[in-house]
């Protein structure tokens, strides 16, 4: 697919803003005109840390935040202004059906995936009698490592970790890990250092089969594969937004199958039931309160319509592609070392013989205009298997780098690598 | 030479502190000499551009390409109040900074 970066034009267009008085107010606002919209522009940086966040984002992203800020804003279930559409709702309806999930109201909005995480892991200590099992594998993050710990300290909770083999999770040791106290299991679907999707329909069988709550972090591949929680044995699947949706950060959320599994963990404004004491406990009330990001969850909606746009297909293409080119150029050498050569999703993770890993970092950056991600990525025990826990270099393409520019990149890091080596 | 101001600062991942740094001139090979006594210096005159890092155990290090005007230095948090008045000294050429140590 080829995809062009455009010059945003921006010019002023005026509105009129009523105060509420009779005298109407000339205000100027910044807009973006889409339809002037040309291509041209390269963007300035070689960027490929879409892993952390995705960058550029798609002009229909960038022009529909803008549009939206010109109006007041709809507020959700609040307010009668009306001047612009409900943005929370159209978002809801955007992921539940992006996501493929049987309710739409049981898609939960909050600040990111760390954020939901939070939001299910804590409810659902809440709601256990007990101090509980649950279990992990060694490819989580630390949005899920913490909040767990953070139990497991408190006594609510036992963790087990359960190692990967290669890149991936068998469900045979997440099996091996069950005990008659396993009540949750919090895996995830793709991992942010060695981009491999993990069998979460054949894990969630064996965990439903077991009554255990299975919640999938999804913050790598959302976006990335083909999720469909109408078919997926998930009991919660978490996503956030600024990386493979294409949205702002800022945005995320979760979808609950049973939301009865986790108690409120946020109480607050909802616009519904103000005279009630506490906090109603429909959906999605039930884990929203106070006022929702609006530019944020517009661009989430304007994301995933340029995902639908692409359609998965041509997504699934790119991401085999552009890992190609980097595997191809790191192949038929040991100057670098990359952790896993089959990667399911558009990030490679690698260290080159002779230098560390932010020495890397930093020579790619300023000499060559890459931006990578160095170190440690929130994910310290795969790190301990992989690299002796120094860290390493990750590179992540979108759909939206083009293949000369992965190419220029790839070149480059080979380089590098045999500049060093040869010294 | 001297330090003009700090650019950037983040606390990293492994939990030391990463401070970029505005020199008030381009960082040359006799810069790094003045900075060896603080670590084991390297110089790779063989990359694009030539590039000078700096290694102090147990966890900070320094980097920064020659001919440009930024430093790059990482700390460990508890080392920084220690390292960071040093480092300042020695870019400045100030003689009494012999041994940090």
């Amino acid at each position: 697919m080829e995809v062009f970066f455009h010059h945003v034009y921006i010019k002023y267009f005026t509105i009129q803003h009523f105060s509420g008085h009779a005298d109407a107010q000339r205000v100027s606002y910044p807009r973006i005109n889409t339809s002037r919209m040309k291509p041209a522009m390269e963007p300035p940086l070689i960027y490929l840390n879409n892993a952390a966040t995705s960058w550029p984002k798609p002009p229909g992203v960038i022009a529909a935040v803008n549009d939206a800020l010109a109006l007041p804003f709809g507020e959700a279930g609040r307010s009668a202004a009306g001047l612009s559409s409900d943005c929370v709702a159209d978002a809801r309806e955007a992921v539940a059906r992006y996501f493929h999930t049987p309710e739409t109201d049981h898609v939960i909005f909050s600040a990111n995936a760390t954020d939901a995480l939070n939001t299910l892991i804590s409810g659902f200590a809440i709601n256990e009698a007990g101090p509980f099992h649950a279990i992990i594998s060694d490819l989580e993050h630390n949005s899920v490592i913490r909040p767990l710990r953070t139990l497991e300290a408190g006594g609510r909770c036992s963790v087990t970790v359960v190692p990967s083999t290669g890149a991936r999770v068998d469900p045979d040791a997440v099996a091996a890990a069950l005990r008659p106290d396993t009540r949750l299991a919090v895996l995830s679907h793709g991992s942010n250092v060695l981009g491999s999707v993990q069998d979460i329909s054949a894990i969630g069988k064996l965990l439903q089969d077991e009554s255990v709550f299975f919640i999938a972090d999804g913050a790598q591949t959302a976006g990335l594969a083909q999720i469909d929680l109408g078919r997926l044995p998930l009991d919660a699947f978490v996503f956030t937004g600024h990386k493979y949706l294409f949205g702002l950060p800022g945005t995320g959320g979760f979808y609950i199958r049973a939301p009865g599994k986790a108690a409120s963990t946020r109480q607050g404004g909802t616009g519904t039931d103000s005279r009630y004491p506490l906090q109603p406990q429909g959906m999605p009330e039930k884990f929203e309160a106070g006022t929702h990001n609006y530019p944020g969850l517009i661009s989430l909606a304007a994301g995933i319509a340029f995902l639908e746009e692409t359609g998965a297909d041509a997504i699934a293409r790119s991401i085999t592609r552009q890992a190609g080119i980097f595997l191809r150029e790191f192949s038929g050498t040991d100057t670098i070392q990359v952790y896993n050569t089959n990667p399911d999703l558009p990030v490679i993770s690698f260290n080159l013989r002779d230098l560390e890993n932010e020495d890397t970092g930093f020579v790619l950056r300023r000499m060559y205009g890459i931006v990578t991600r160095t170190g440690l990525h929130c994910a310290p025990f795969i790190h301990d298997r992989i690299d002796g826990g120094h860290g390493c270099v990750r590179i992540s393409p979108s759909i939206l780098t083009p293949d000369e520019t992965c190419r220029s990149a790839a070149a480059s890091i080979r380089e590098v690598a045999d500049s060093v080596h040869s010294a | 030479m001297s330090i003009v101001r700090e650019k950037n600062f983040k606390n990293c991942a492994d939990g030391r502190v990463k401070k970029e740094y505005l020199l008030s001139e381009p960082f040359t090979k006799e810069t790094a000499c003045s900075l060896s006594s603080f670590g084991s210096a390297n110089v790779m005159e063989f990359l694009k551009k030539p590039f000078f890092t700096l290694v102090r155990p147990p966890g900070m290090n320094m980097r920064a390409v020659l001919g440009e005007n930024t430093l790059e230095v990482w700390y460990e948090p508890a080392d920084l109040p220690f390292s960071e008045p040093v480092i300042y000294r020695l870019l400045e050429g100030d003689p009494v900074v012999q041994d940090p140590s």
